[in-house]
């Protein structure tokens, strides 16, 4: 198990989930706050990993619907985003664990966050660039699913929306959109990390093609 | 030619930094977003400029080479090892060669034998260390290459026939094959490795691996391997002999806390995690310890009935928890029930003296007959195959 990072943003209002796409780059989520922790990736695919991290935060958080939970699988990923009056969570973990616990974390992510910063996110059109020591803090702390079955416990009596499920993250584009084309047309991804996307895919942990 | 500079550049950069931790073998348009140089190294840069900034980078122990001249490379390696192979008065160019060979590729177990035979000449402890050391660096990307762990466990083994501690060295491999399973999951081979060491540990070196490799077990429930582990930990506690001035008395009174503590640990988590199989074959692994070598040990106390049954009503009450949970929307609680039936299939088959009782008991607890647990909480697709498998079928007609 492993949560490998915890982002906030804010989807942008106009026109959530473009469903004109096609040509020009379509409204982008702002991220508010990002916490990531790539250590467990190889030392030259750590900033690839890190890009592609928040453009996948930005695919998605863009297309989640205020109110609405969202569980998306990339490969052996599960990304969770949560919208809650306009402002979204989003985290990044691994297949295991569990989707309950990562949906109570998502909400004390927001839950604090506007504790700590009130409304002021409702007028940022930029990326914000500082940390948020709670955030930090919780990626490290959060590892461990017990101490997210303790919010649980104090959240039992929240929201229970149901959790959309996405086996794929095509599935989470809107209709017409294609995720290459996403990909090319991102800022977050430069040209370097979409081969070694590519080639993560490709080859995975093993470098057989050497032998050739 | 320029395939043999390319070589040679190579061997002289990993001669230069002995210390390189990781390679990676990047796509060109990334190789370029590095940036150019090496810092620290300039002592073999003027030879061969172009390249250093072409091909290959090396900073804070870290390789990156271009894929683009990988098979190039590689064939001049591989030339290089076989021009050398049979020359003796050449070993030390030899192992430059192997050794760059098997970066390129870790397979190719004539030139890992073509080492051991230089490394078997001459016992000598710094050159083995090095070879550990060329391990990591190969592991770094390919964590599961079977030739390299095979290699590392020779090596290992020519150290353990002239000395006769081994604590801090398994404590170091203990540490490697952790960083790498966070990195590569389900990694059995890695811990594979950390099973083979177990026989050069000390008991107190053995339950000290128990306490630490339950944190991570914790966290990573969906991979067997750890739990894996800590069955090969147990069973060595089980088998390990008395050292001078150990009480049996204690030592076995200190084993059957253990696996009790084992047992509650893992109830716990199967409560916390629903639907991991892990969890409930590492609890099918305890239980028929438990039942076989633990509570048949009272065999002459009059209390031994007691004692199973005692067992037993509490592994039933389990079972009927995760048959009487609220179905959900992730499935989760549906598996479990699965999982927990097959568990006490299981039980009645492996330990036959306790199923009579198991009968029993879901009697009493008028859950029916162990089939009728199996067809409550068995997906249909499943049944008929378990019930063939397990004889009840035959039984119930």
């Amino acid at each position: 198990m492993k949560i490998t990072a915890l982002l906030v943003l804010k989807p942008s209002t106009s026109g959530a989930g473009s469903s004109s796409s096609g040509c020009g780059s379509g409204p982008e989520a702002v991220v508010l706050a990002n916490a990531t922790d790539v250590s467990h990736f190889g030392y030259f695919q750590r900033s690839a990993a890190r890009e592609f991290i928040v453009f996948v935060a930005r695919t998605v958080a863009q297309r989640t619907q205020p109110g609405q939970r969202q569980s998306v699988q990339h490969e052996e990923y599960k990304v969770h985003s949560h919208n809650r009056n306009g402002i979204c969570a989003v985290a990044f973990m691994d297949d295991h664990y569990p989707v309950r616990s990562a949906f109570s974390l998502l909400n004390k992510v927001l839950d604090e966050y506007q504790k700590d910063f009130g409304d002021s996110w409702k007028s940022a059109t930029a990326d914000g660039t500082q940390q948020w020591p709670f955030l930090t803090d919780a990626l490290t702390k959060f590892q461990d699913p017990a101490e997210a079955d303790k919010l649980m416990k104090i959240q039992r009596d929240l929201d229970e929306t149901k959790i959309i499920l996405h086996k794929t993250i095509e599935s989470v584009l809107a209709r017409g959109e294609r995720l290459d084309s996403l990909v090319e047309k991102s800022s977050d991804l430069s040209a370097a990390s979409q081969v070694t996307l590519s080639l993560l895919c490709l080859v995975n942990d093993r470098f057989d093609f050497i032998q050739v | 030619m320029l395939a043999q500079d390319l070589l040679r550049h190579f061997e002289r950069i990993l001669h230069a930094d002995p210390l390189i931790d990781e390679v990676g073998f990047l796509h060109p348009t990334q190789f370029r977003s590095l940036g150019c140089g090496q810092d620290g190294d300039s002592d073999s840069s003027p030879q061969a400029p172009e390249f250093q900034y072409e091909y290959f980078w090396c900073r804070e122990h870290k390789l990156a080479i271009s894929s683009e001249i990988l098979p190039e490379l590689y064939r001049a390696a591989r030339d290089a090892y076989y021009n050398s192979r049979n020359d003796s008065s050449q070993a030390a160019q030899l192992m430059s060669h192997t050794k760059a060979l098997l970066i390129l590729c870790p397979d190719m177990l004539t030139a890992w034998n073509s080492r051991k035979m230089v490394l078997s000449e001459k016992y000598d402890l710094a050159k083995l260390m090095d070879e550990l050391q060329l391990c990591v660096l190969i592991l770094s990307y390919s964590p599961k290459n079977e030739s390299t762990w095979s290699h590392r466990r020779w090596v290992l083994k020519q150290v353990a026939e002239q000395h006769q501690d081994m604590a801090e060295l398994v404590e170091k491999e203990s540490v490697l094959v952790k960083e790498l399973a966070e990195r590569s999951k389900m990694n059995y081979r890695a811990w594979r490795h950390r099973c083979w060491l177990i026989p050069y540990m000390t008991r107190k070196q053995v339950l000290d691996e128990l306490k630490k490799s339950t944190k991570w077990s914790e966290l990573h429930v969906a991979d067997n391997c750890c739990f894996h582990y800590r069955r090969s930990l147990l069973l060595a506690l089980l088998d390990s002999r008395l050292e001078n001035g150990e009480d049996s008395l204690t030592w076995e009174s200190e084993t059957y806390q253990l696996w009790k503590d084992e047992l509650r640990w893992d109830e716990i988590l199967i409560r916390r995690y629903k639907g991991r199989e892990s969890l409930w074959n590492h609890r099918r692994f305890l239980s028929q310890w438990w039942i076989q070598k633990f509570l048949a040990l009272e065999d002459t106390c009059p209390s031994t009935t007691s004692q199973v049954d005692l067992f037993i009503t509490q592994e039933i009450g389990l079972l009927s928890e995760c048959l009487n949970d609220h179905a959900d929307e992730f499935e989760e609680s549906r598996v479990q029930a699965e999982l927990s039936a097959l568990y006490i299939l299981w039980i009645s088959k492996q330990v036959p003296v306790v199923k009579r009782k198991l009968e029993e008991r879901l009697h009493f607890v008028s859950m029916g007959r162990l089939k009728d647990v199996l067809v409550r909480a068995c997906r249909p697709e499943k049944l008929r195959p378990w019930m063939n498998l397990l004889g009840l079928a035959d039984q119930s007609q």
